[in-house]
């Protein structure tokens, strides 16, 4: 008899946006529980959108699958903001954790995703797997934060699995695949060339047009790296701009984050 | 003895010129650093480095394209142009390669290094150290598992060789380093054989962000 999933959930947001008259609008939005997106905020003009990611279970437990569908039509300017922290909760029934993001960005669309943390429980096991399908002529900001765990409740680095992927598409091209998966029984992510002693890891991408005329060594010079942190920039294609940080203070690696994505944003 | 062993050991030669003695793939940000100040500490360093970066990257693309057919060539070759992040490194990889072509065109003739040219256009694979390597090993009668075994082996004491130059470290203490390393590299072949394309990773996260810090660093021994 297979496990019980009958409390597993199986959230999906499909999710359009669309610039009409000079304003982004959200188009289409599928959402089942307990996946949902705000409604549409405009803080700064009617051309950039900004939408918060809802998740109102509040938290992954083993069998659950979140599915993002994210499409932007020609123009549309949007940021997104999960609204909490993705916490994964013990695995119980031998089955994975699965958020699972497929993003479209067509001609002229500019997509900011600004990450929230990612909090395996003691036991979790989580799979993420992102794709992004974009036009060149197109910008996304993407990135993600990865956490030991609950480190203030001395419960750090004691999930089974962390399994996560970034593919990045440009023009049909295969150009980026950033895949991590630490299984601190294993390989303990502290060795070093790992994670070299630090708690905290995020990856930062800009990709398409707004990296076109970036230069990665501007960059570098441009961000106030704190001591004990480590972070840097590279230019892996001509328009793609990558950073990588690890540290072991969570704020000083987020501010660091919120820097290369304000460059990228004035 | 078949003398395909012997050209295997001359391929892994650290004499063969591919340059890699010009490359550290990060490493110099750790000696930099003091991170490395002994064979100890290099051979954490390389233990890592093989089976967290070479295992999950370069070998299995060798043993892909080694084991796979005309159809996958195209998909083997995108993933390893594409799972280099570090541009430093995405570099280094394709100056390797082009240098591994030129020196086998140098030995085996014209018509050999012509053939893998022509597969290489034919599937639109970019001249990554691994790419190159495995489609000659191709034209040779040296098996999948003795070519991984041999890339696994010299991708990683090319390092200790490099680190003997730069923390620097005497030439036993790499030789000692070396003779350490060798059940690892015995253990990371067999790791390989379970590993598919759908494995590929960046494991070594420490090691590639050293890589894009080395790109900031002013005085340098290394290209990478």
């Amino acid at each position: 008899m297979g496990p019980d999933t009958s409390l597993a959930l199986q959230g999906k947001l499909d999710i359009r946006f669309a610039r009409k008259s000079g304003r982004t609008i959200l188009k289409d939005a599928y959402q089942s529980p307990p996946l949902k997106v705000s409604r549409v905020l405009y803080p700064e003009n009617s051309a950039r959108a900004v939408a918060y990611l809802v998740e109102t279970s509040g938290g992954m437990v083993s069998g659950d699958t979140y599915t993002y569908r994210i499409h932007l039509e020609e123009n549309a300017d949007v940021t997104l903001i999960p609204q909490s922290a993705v916490k994964v909760y013990p695995q119980t029934k031998a089955q994975d954790t699965l958020q699972e993001f497929t993003v479209d960005v067509e001609n002229g669309a500019v997509l900011v995703l600004q990450p929230d943390t990612l909090i395996p429980y003691k036991a979790s096991s989580f799979t993420s797997r992102t794709t992004v399908r974009m036009s060149g002529e197109a910008s996304v900001i993407w990135g993600e934060i990865l956490t030991p765990g609950r480190r203030e409740r001395r419960e750090a680095w004691e999930y089974q699995k962390l399994d996560t992927s970034f593919t990045l598409w440009i023009n049909q091209e295969l150009k980026c695949l950033d895949r991590l998966q630490l299984e601190p029984d294993k390989s303990h992510p502290h060795h070093i060339g790992i994670m070299d002693g630090c708690d905290y890891y995020a990856s930062f991408w800009a990709a398409g047009a707004a990296a076109e005329e970036a230069d990665a060594g501007a960059l570098n010079r441009h961000l106030l790296i704190p001591e004990g942190t480590r972070a840097a920039v590279t230019k892996p294609e001509d328009n793609i701009i990558h950073m990588r940080i690890l540290s072991s203070d969570l704020i000083a690696l987020k501010k660091l984050w919120q820097q290369a994505a304000a460059y990228f944003m004035q | 003895m078949h003398i395909d062993f012997l050209k295997l050991m001359q391929l892994h030669d650290s004499a063969f010129p591919i340059g890699s003695y010009t490359q550290s793939f990060g490493m110099e940000t750790y000696i930099q650093r003091d991170w490395i100040t002994n064979g100890d500490e290099l051979l954490a360093f390389c233990e890592s480095y093989l089976f967290e970066n070479v295992v999950y990257g370069d070998a299995i693309i060798v043993q892909e394209i080694m084991n796979g057919t005309e159809e996958s060539l195209a998909h083997a070759g995108a993933v390893a142009h594409a799972v280099k992040i570090a541009r430093e490194t995405k570099e280094a990889s394709l100056r390797m390669g082009s240098q591994f072509l030129q020196t086998v065109e140098s030995i085996e003739g014209e018509a050999a290094a012509e053939e893998l040219k022509r597969i290489m256009t034919a599937h639109q694979l970019r001249r990554h150290y691994s790419v190159v390597y495995a489609l000659y090993m191709l034209q040779t009668n040296i098996g999948t598992k003795e070519a991984v075994t041999g890339f696994l082996y010299s991708t990683t004491t090319s390092l200790v060789h490099n680190a003997v130059r730069a923390v620097p470290l005497g030439q036993k203490s790499g030789m000692r380093t070396i003779s350490a390393l060798l059940p690892s590299v015995m253990k990371a072949a067999a790791l390989v054989e379970e590993l598919s394309l759908e494995d590929v990773r960046n494991q070594a996260v420490g090691i590639e962000l050293a890589s894009m810090e080395h790109e900031h660093i002013k005085v340098r021994l290394f290209s990478s």
